[in-house]
């Protein structure tokens, strides 16, 4: 659904350059630190950047080049910006029924109350929870076949975090065949809902797994000095010193689980894949 | 364009109160400083309310979402043009209704014919301004366009006293050519600024999307 290869991109000293895919009915997520270029490759996507090298193709398209019947087909939701703040949600519905033939006002409505979004209200009077929950509800409105979510999730708390991860399983659970690529640094989020992620750092890719993989072969070891010096480092994605020694990222789990049954061998976590694939010896 | 003109509009319904109490001093200056003048006055709230639409797209980074709806950069600088001429148009008729609205209040003649031809050249100048307007709007933003659009004011004004000056300098008076301007029929007129319209506004429409093509979202 989604394309991106040798995506270039420069400012200044810094530069983008990445490649990422896809695939139709999955959920792809984005992690990385603010700055590492999450926003700048989601921007690419939705064609409102150029690249300076590479190419963006979504629905087998260039991104700058689609069409407004392939815009129809792509919800979107970005974390600093959206619909003017002097609209009311009924404002809302009304520009929405002209610009998408397939706005569902009915599910729209339903959901607002379900929210407890009040629809007379204009957006700027709005909590920063119940903006964020009206950005992925428009995003979802219009039965799309591509989600593109930034930062949807920043700076909620957890319930309305809950609640908009629930808009997005539901939109999936519609149609097997869309797709949604969703950026964030709230891993818990991530966890429970992408399929395969993309760990982004310093505008390039680090890590593609599949968020299954992870969260099962991924782990960390924590070993003192001498058990360090023994170990196998076959597997050792990264290392980090400790006080009590050193900490190791493996995708071997199992290997060293059977390998070293006296070692501490801790699950990892998103989280702990940022830290050690951005910061990491 | 429906749905940007339909955000357009429910966002100059947010300024209703502003609105109606531009009509009520538009009908006050109306009765007591003259009908011609309030052509002029209306059709030109009407543009700077019509325009202000782009700095409402502007704040809070609207923009980027903006240009992820159905819609392209064409209909977006389109639908501003339309907005706006559609907004003078539109205060331009209740110009035109509350002068005439005056003058049979006043007891003056009415000559339906003359006073249109008039008032339509009256609307000729807001639309000039218009196709000055947007480009700049777009390109420098609310609060940059205000200065650009100033500082254009200011150097048309040192432009138009220094040619005066130089025109005097040389001989030929200035008088001369406003009696010459003065000669110009109406209807010469009416088709010299059709043409200027056009011409501006085929080069304004250009460089906006030009402005919109290369913005930085």
């Amino acid at each position: 659904m989604v394309t991106v290869k040798n995506l270039t991109k420069r400012y200044g000293d810094y530069t983008l350059n990445l490649s990422l895919e896809l695939p139709d009915g999955m959920i792809t997520g984005i992690v990385g630190k603010n700055g590492a270029g999450k926003s700048t490759t989601i921007k690419s996507i939705l064609g409102l950047i150029t690249p300076d090298e590479g190419s963006v193709t979504v629905f087998g398209k260039e991104a700058r080049a689609l069409s407004c019947a392939d815009k129809e087909e792509i919800g979107v939701a970005l974390s600093d910006s959206g619909f003017s703040m002097y609209l009311t949600i009924r404002d809302v519905i009304c520009v929405l029924k002209k610009m998408y033939h397939r706005f569902d006002e009915k599910m729209f409505v339903g959901k607002c109350e379900e929210l407890g979004l009040p629809v007379d209200k204009q957006i700027k009077n709005f909590s920063t929870g119940m903006k964020a929950k009206l950005r992925v509800l428009v995003a979802v409105s219009h039965r799309a076949r591509l989600l593109i979510l930034d930062e949807p999730t920043a700076g909620l708390d957890v319930e309305a975090r809950n609640d908009i991860l629930d808009l997005l399983r539901e939109y999936m659970r519609e149609d097997e065949n869309r797709s949604i690529l969703i950026s964030s640094h709230i891993s818990s989020d991530l966890e429970g809902l992408c399929d395969d992620l993309y760990l982004i750092h310093d505008g390039r890719v680090l890590l593609h797994e599949e968020t299954d993989r992870i969260l099962s072969e991924y782990a960390i070891l924590k070993v003192d000095e001498s058990e360090y010096s023994a170990l196998d480092q076959k597997y050792i994605l990264k290392t980090r010193k400790e006080p009590f020694g050193y900490a190791c990222l493996t995708d071997q789990k199992k290997f060293y689980g059977e390998n070293y049954p006296r070692m501490i061998v801790e699950k990892a976590n998103i989280d702990d894949l940022i830290l050690f694939m951005t910061g990491g010896k | 364009m429906s749905g940007l003109l339909v955000k357009d509009f429910r966002l100059l319904l947010q300024r209703k109160q502003a609105v109606i109490m531009m009509l009520v001093i538009a009908v006050f200056i109306s009765f007591s400083i003259g009908e011609e003048f309030i052509l002029g006055y209306l059709t030109f709230i009407g543009l700077i309310l019509a325009t202000s639409s782009i700095s409402y797209d502007e704040f809070d980074n609207g923009y980027p979402f903006l240009m992820t709806l159905p819609i392209t950069n064409k209909t977006y600088v389109l639908e501003k043009y339309v907005l706006s001429a559609g907004a003078m148009l539109f205060s331009w008729l209740v110009a035109l209704v509350i002068s005439f609205a005056t003058k049979m209040m006043h007891g003056a003649p009415i000559q339906p014919a003359e006073d249109l031809l008039g008032a339509v050249l009256i609307l000729f100048f807001p639309c000039l301004l218009m196709n000055i307007m947007i480009p700049i709007q777009l390109k420098f933003g609310s609060e940059k366009s205000r200065i650009v659009l100033l500082a254009i004011g200011g150097i048309g004004a040192i432009i138009g006293y220094g040619a005066a000056g130089f025109m005097e300098k040389i001989g030929d008076d200035i008088d001369d050519i406003i009696q010459t301007l003065d000669r110009i029929t109406p209807a010469t007129a009416f088709l010299l600024l059709t043409v200027l319209v056009i011409a501006t506004l085929f080069i304004s429409y250009r460089i906006s999307n030009v402005i919109m093509d290369r913005k930085i979202l």
